[in-house]
């Protein structure tokens, strides 16, 4: 019996489980058993192998309504929506304006940049992309991404608070606690594997690089331009991240509520 | 039958085929198949998620065991699951006879 048809039915299935690692596991395995029983009793009432297959694939679902049964069967709502597949659209726009801001504020100095309208727009922009992340995978990710959640906007507020007001103090605060929100967050992300890895790992990269250049400027000889191009580099790398990101959100199908299969009493 | 009126009976339905021997997810989808005389021929896409709701609710319990060099997950009833049985019996004895009633004219 082929097990390429199965693991081809399994592996749709698998992406739309938003549950922990272990779980998703365990459902893999039980469709799969299933599903070689299935097919031996197909053949074995005269089935030929391909229409057993076809017809056991057929009978146990559509895999993205058969994902949501299981979330919901776990108490699990985060699933691909319009909401998150238009915040990855966010994303990537954001990512695009942080770099076309960067672009333009090359000839002007790195120290300008939050002071143009691409930037703002940008992070507006990846402040709805983070929101579709924490809900694409709020059921998966625990209590460590949804604090990090939480600490990611309180330390963005605090920082837009402390900006009118040059408090800068209180804006290195914000930023201290938005850092610790962004790690935590990525944590969370690489466990629950539902988002791309390499981009969740390219976040805290950029981050360090973009830090190192900002202290290097100002404590060290190191020449201006090189502590300007670390900061590029980083940013660079948050934004590719983003955009990477995006893109897969963007590319998920939203489950359809009309498709909920019977799992109630 | 209409799968539509199934809802809201499935976790009954499961617990009974599961009452008396544990089995996994294909025998207790036949199970139900057979004793309905194929009126209960549900997407096996439905029944899994209601199983693994049944267990995080306590009233299924299930492990792994060994089977033709696969793993198969084999579900039995808890303590707490009997007694969710007995009453959701008891509910549908009383639905149903409200039903007959109802149908047939009611009480003379």
């Amino acid at each position: 019996m082929s097990d390429g048809v199965i693991g081809d039915y399994v592996s749709k299935i698998e992406p739309d489980l938003p549950l922990g690692r272990r779980m998703r596991t365990r459902i893999k395995e039980e469709i799969t058993d299933y599903l070689h029983e299935a097919i031996d009793a197909g053949i074995a009432e005269g089935l030929s192998a391909a229409d057993a297959k076809q017809h056991a694939i057929e009978r146990f679902g559509r895999p993205h309504v058969v994902a949501r049964a299981f979330a919901e069967s776990r108490g699990v709502k985060a699933m691909a929506t319009t909401f998150t597949r238009w915040a990855g659209l966010m994303s990537i726009v954001g990512a695009v304006l942080i770099a076309a801001s960067l672009g333009s504020q090359f000839v002007l100095g790195f120290h300008q940049i939050w002071a143009d309208g691409l930037g703002g727009g940008g992070v507006l922009a990846l402040l709805i992309a983070v929101t579709g992340m924490h809900f694409r995978q709020r059921g998966t990710y625990g209590g460590l991404g949804r604090i990090g959640f939480r600490l990611l906007f309180l330390g963005f507020g605090l920082m837009g608070v402390a900006l009118p007001f040059w408090n800068g103090l209180l804006f290195f605060s914000g930023e201290l606690i938005l850092v610790a929100g962004l790690i935590s967050v990525g944590i969370a992300s690489w466990r629950a594997a539902i988002l791309p890895r390499v981009p969740l790992a390219l976040i805290p990269l950029g981050i360090a690089v973009l830090f190192l250049g900002g202290s290097f400027d100002e404590n060290t000889a190191i020449a201006g331009q090189a502590a300007d191009l670390l900061a590029y580099l980083g940013i660079v790398s948050i934004a590719v991240a983003f955009g990477w990101i995006g893109i897969a959100l963007w590319s998920e199908t939203p489950t359809d509520p009309s498709e909920s299969p019977i799992v109630a009493t | 039958m209409k799968s539509t009126l199934i809802k809201g009976h499935l976790d009954l339905l499961l617990l009974a085929v599961v009452e008396n021997r544990p089995a996994h997810g294909y025998a207790i989808i036949e199970e139900l198949r057979r004793r309905s005389a194929e009126a209960f021929d549900l997407p096996e896409g439905t029944v899994y998620p209601a199983l693994h709701r049944l267990e995080t609710t306590g009233l299924l319990a299930s492990k792994w065991e060994k089977a033709g060099g696969r793993r198969r997950r084999v579900y039995e009833i808890t303590r707490s699951g009997r007694s969710a049985l007995q009453r959701q019996r008891r509910e549908w004895s009383g639905f149903a006879d409200a039903i007959r009633g109802v149908l047939e004219g009611g009480a003379a």
